[in-house]
């Protein structure tokens, strides 16, 4: 099967989200994102997500882990407290490459830690990445 | 019968008549009544039988004339009191002549004179001779009494004499001529006052009129001898009284008590010296100062001895000069305080010091030459003197000795109690010494123990504290009251107490030094944080006798290391913040140049291609500058200490050449190396110096020579010394020490690209590792880095 895939993007900076977008394309994934540009407008996401018509569960979670207002693995606690989220694959996406955030992460369950390179080409990795994660959940066949 | 040849001469008489047959017919008539009777020749025979003893004499009338009278008054004369001879004279028959019995007068105070008219009948003459023989016997038993009695008063070591009305010695036994050295019959005869001297007269006189009075006497006196020594004596009169009660003199009995008298004087002395000795122990024994001590002894010797001064004098160790400090003076005699040198007081006197031996004088002026040191005596008012020395592992220490500004006779038992006083003394000195000395060394610990910047205390083994300092009351704002024992607890937190105490009785149990941190309130009310440590003080047998704590103020200092730690943890944080935020705007910039190249397509000229060349390579430069700068900035604030890790400087290396491999292989290079030691530090931080300086020798190579890099090593000492020298294009030696600062290069970086910290980065490595890092270079030959780090402590 092979359908839109529903991305919740928590991500402030817009470059960082232009390149996203510029991934999923480059792979051909057909998606649909809903972005949250800071910890606030997040977390009123993961309070809604599932219980509000406008606010469907989405297929994978794309987190900052570096974004205003909250704390990324905050973010990520709430998310996987939530029920319907709590099986959701999340791809930890962040310049940072301190062990102690790929610790939690993978602490938390991520599905993956991609960190943002400062090349374009290895930037565009990113698309491959979710595809497989999407994959290994039956949302997308292996290869676009 | 005698037997012949020996002639019984208490049984003898003896005949005299030197006309006619007389003699013979008494010798006859004698022998017939078994009388032994010898004849004698003349009157000069008489007397010789006289002198050597007879029972009896018969004489004739008319052998006695004046001549022979004279010669048998003589010989009687010197017979025994005892002795009262029969003398029979036999005259020529009726009334004795006028003549004859004048003559005869002067015989009868001197025998027992009968007259027996001629002509002889033989039973008269043998009843006469048996008469004198049985009054003859009578008279030798007084004899044998009176010799006995002799014998017996002869033998008795007490003078025994009777003495008469008229105070005249009538008889004396013989020790008169043992004591008085005159023969006893030169003694009887002389008057008491007369043998036995004016001052024994005087003292005896009120009892020998007693004694005359018929009173039983006894007295005591004293008596010079024949030695002219003056003895002790104990003098007893006993009254001869007649039948008439008329008292006719006395006998008189003089024993010499001079020992006795001497053992209980000896007696009586030794119990006061040892009640002395007693008191004056007693007196110095709560004393600690020397000087008081001094000061009792010599006044209490100097009037137990009743002398004029007594002094104590300590001898300097060159046994010369000694200082008499303080000493006692009766009323009336200078001190003779001051320091003196024993050799001005004459060699002999020097000579029994350094012996050890007591010098008694009784007279100085008599007994001590001025130029043997009898001057110096006298010019102090020494007349006579004991002085003992005191000699320790044989040098004189100390003199004690009294003095009296006249003759005195030493008795032994003064010397000796000086002797002994003066070895006490030197030991209640010395003790009284000690303890000052003691206290002193405790006044200078405690004022020590003031001076210093921590709070100190001193406990018993038991942990009950009997001592603080005066800055822990300064500090707590406590007082010793309040303190003492365990009252400590009061200025501790409560919250931390519990574990204090654990600890504290642990150290009390085990004897084990006790050290923790913890804080103490002050007098302010707050707590600031002490390091504590407390250390047991044990005795020779190492039993735990005192504990010594000391409190040592570390808040400032905890206070400064929280500080920095804090201040490194945010710089850790703030290294990674900034590598994160300063890396984000440049992979924007690097990402979207990329974004803009691919975008454009085959529209981007060349000339845009190389603009955005330049923009990545700024970004990269700004990339390896930001990471070298949190590079550098990470060395310091890793850790606190370096920790007890150990570098393989071998692997160091091996890593550091295989990071810089490719550059190695691109240049042809030879890297070669000694064997390398392990050291203490960290194997990746020591490797990135390797790193550092193998990047460099690649990377200030010659174009035109194959770079060549030799590591080596040498020990020097408790270092290892490291080189790291190449054949590079080398620099000028006075930039030696600049290149190891921050951002400083020689080179432009179109020449030559780096940052500048590459060495600064390897000087901060090596220093963290107590390290030294130099470099020495000449331009066109070449570069060698020296790297000196210390060795393994167990090396």
């Amino acid at each position: 099967m092979n359908r839109r895939l529903r991305i919740f993007l928590a991500e402030d900076n817009a470059g960082d989200v232009e390149l996203v977008r510029e991934a999923l394309r480059e792979h051909h994934i057909d998606y649909e994102i809903t972005l949250a540009r800071d910890g606030m407008a997040a977390k009123n996401f993961i309070e809604r997500v599932g219980r509000a018509p406008d606010t469907p569960v989405p297929d994978l979670l794309l987190l900052d882990l570096n974004l205003p207002k909250a704390e990324g693995h905050e973010l990520f606690s709430m998310f996987r407290q939530n029920p319907l989220c709590s099986n959701t694959p999340v791809i930890v996406v962040t310049s940072s490459n301190a062990p102690k955030d790929r610790e939690r992460a993978a602490a938390l369950g991520a599905a993956h830690y991609f960190r943002k390179p400062s090349d374009l080409a290895e930037f565009m990795e990113l698309g491959s990445v979710i595809r497989r994660v999407a994959a290994e959940r039956g949302m997308l066949r292996a290869e676009g | 019968m005698a037997p012949s040849g020996s002639v019984d001469r208490d049984s003898l008489i003896i005949l005299h008549a030197p006309i006619g047959r007389d003699a013979q017919l008494l010798h006859t008539l004698l022998q017939r009544a078994m009388l032994s009777s010898k004849v004698c020749s003349s009157i000069n025979d008489l007397c010789g039988e006289v002198a050597r003893g007879v029972a009896a004499a018969f004489v004739t009338e008319e052998a006695l004339d004046t001549a022979a009278i004279e010669k048998l008054s003589a010989v009687l004369q010197k017979q025994g009191a005892w002795s009262d001879l029969p003398l029979v004279v036999l005259t020529v028959g009726g009334e004795p002549t006028q003549a004859i019995r004048e003559r005869l007068t002067r015989l009868e105070p001197l025998g027992d004179l009968t007259l027996l008219e001629r002509p002889l009948r033989s039973d008269t003459i043998v009843s006469a001779a048996r008469t004198a023989l049985r009054a003859r016997a009578k008279q030798y038993e007084v004899r044998r009494r009176d010799a006995e009695l002799q014998l017996v008063t002869d033998n008795v070591p007490v003078l025994i004499s009777y003495i008469d009305r008229e105070q005249i010695h009538r008889r004396v036994n013989h020790t008169y001529y043992e004591w008085f050295g005159i023969p006893t019959d030169g003694v009887v005869g002389m008057s008491v006052w007369a043998l036995n001297g004016e001052a024994y007269y005087a003292n005896a006189k009120p009892y020998i009129a007693e004694a005359l009075r018929g009173q039983r006497v006894t007295f005591e006196s004293q008596l010079w001898d024949k030695r002219h020594a003056l003895r002790d004596v104990s003098v007893s009169y006993a009254p001869d009284v007649g039948m008439d009660g008329a008292v006719r003199g006395f006998v008189a009995l003089v024993q010499d008590i001079t020992e006795r008298k001497r053992t209980e004087k000896a007696l009586r002395e030794s119990g006061q010296r040892l009640q002395f000795l007693g008191e004056l122990g007693e007196a110095t024994r709560a004393l600690t100062d020397p000087s008081v001590v001094m000061a009792i002894i010599a006044r209490m010797t100097g009037e137990h001895l009743g002398v004029s001064r007594c002094a104590y004098a300590d001898v300097e160790p060159d046994e010369e000069i000694f200082t008499v400090q303080y000493d006692y003076t009766a009323e009336g005699c200078e001190s003779a305080t001051g320091t003196y040198r024993l050799s001005c007081f004459g060699p002999g006197f020097v000579a029994h010091m350094r012996a050890g031996r007591t010098v008694a004088i009784r007279d100085v002026a008599q007994e001590m030459a001025d130029d043997a040191g009898g001057d110096m005596f006298r010019a102090i008012g020494i007349g006579a003197l004991v002085c003992c020395p005191l000699v320790k592992e044989n040098k004189l220490i100390a003199m004690m000795s009294v003095h009296q500004s006249e003759p005195r006779d030493w008795t032994l038992e003064e010397t000796g109690l000086v002797e002994t006083v003066a070895d006490r003394s030197w030991a209640y000195i010395e003790r009284s010494r000690a303890q000052s000395e003691v206290r002193a060394s405790e006044q200078q610990f405690r004022t020590l123990a003031d001076t210093i910047p921590h709070l100190a205390w001193m406990a018993y083994a038991d942990g009950h504290i009997f001592w603080y300092n005066q800055r822990w009351y300064d500090y707590t704002g406590s007082t010793p009251n309040l303190m003492e024992g365990w009252g400590w607890q009061n200025v501790h937190d409560s919250e931390i107490l519990p574990a204090v105490m654990e600890s504290w009785r642990h150290s009390l149990n085990t004897g084990e030094p006790f050290e923790m941190v913890f804080p103490l309130r002050g007098a302010d009310g707050t707590f600031r944080l002490f390091l504590t440590r407390v250390a047991p003080v044990r005795d020779n047998s190492g039993t735990v006798v005192r504990w010594f704590g000391t409190h040592t103020d570390i808040d400032v200092q905890k206070r400064s290391e929280e500080a920095l730690r804090r201040a490194n943890c945010e710089l850790e944080e703030f290294a990674y913040v900034a590598s994160h935020d300063l890396q984000e705007p440049l992979r924007m910039v690097n990402i979207y140049t990329q974004l803009l190249l691919k975008r454009l397509g085959p529209q981007a000229t060349p000339q845009l291609r190389e603009y955005a060349d330049y923009v990545s390579a700024g970004v990269r430069r700004m990339e390896v500058l930001i990471r070298d700068l949190l590079t550098y900035s990470r060395i310091t604030h890793k850790g606190d200490e370096p920790d007890e890790s150990r570098a393989d400087l071998g692997a160091a290396l091996r890593q550091a050449i295989q990071s810089v491999n490719t550059r190695v292989e691109e240049n042809h290079a030879e890297v070669t190396h000694d064997p390398l030691p392990v050291v203490p530090g960290d194997e990746g931080q020591l490797g990135h110096v390797f790193q550092n300086l193998l990047s460099n020798a690649l990377k200030y190579r010659k174009k035109d020579e194959t770079p060549r890099i030799h590591v080596s090593v040498q020990r020097r000492d408790s270092h290892w010394l490291i080189s790291v020298a190449d054949n590079g294009i080398g620099f000028e030696q006075e930039q030696a020490s600049r290149i190891f600062g921050l951002f400083k290069r020689l080179h432009r970086e179109d020449e030559y690209p780096g940052t500048g910290l590459g060495l600064a980065i390897c000087k901060r490595i090596v220093e963290r590792y107590r390290g030294r890092i130099w470099a020495q270079s000449e331009p066109g030959v070449g570069s060698t880095f020296l790297i000196s780090l210390p060795g393994l402590s167990n090396e």
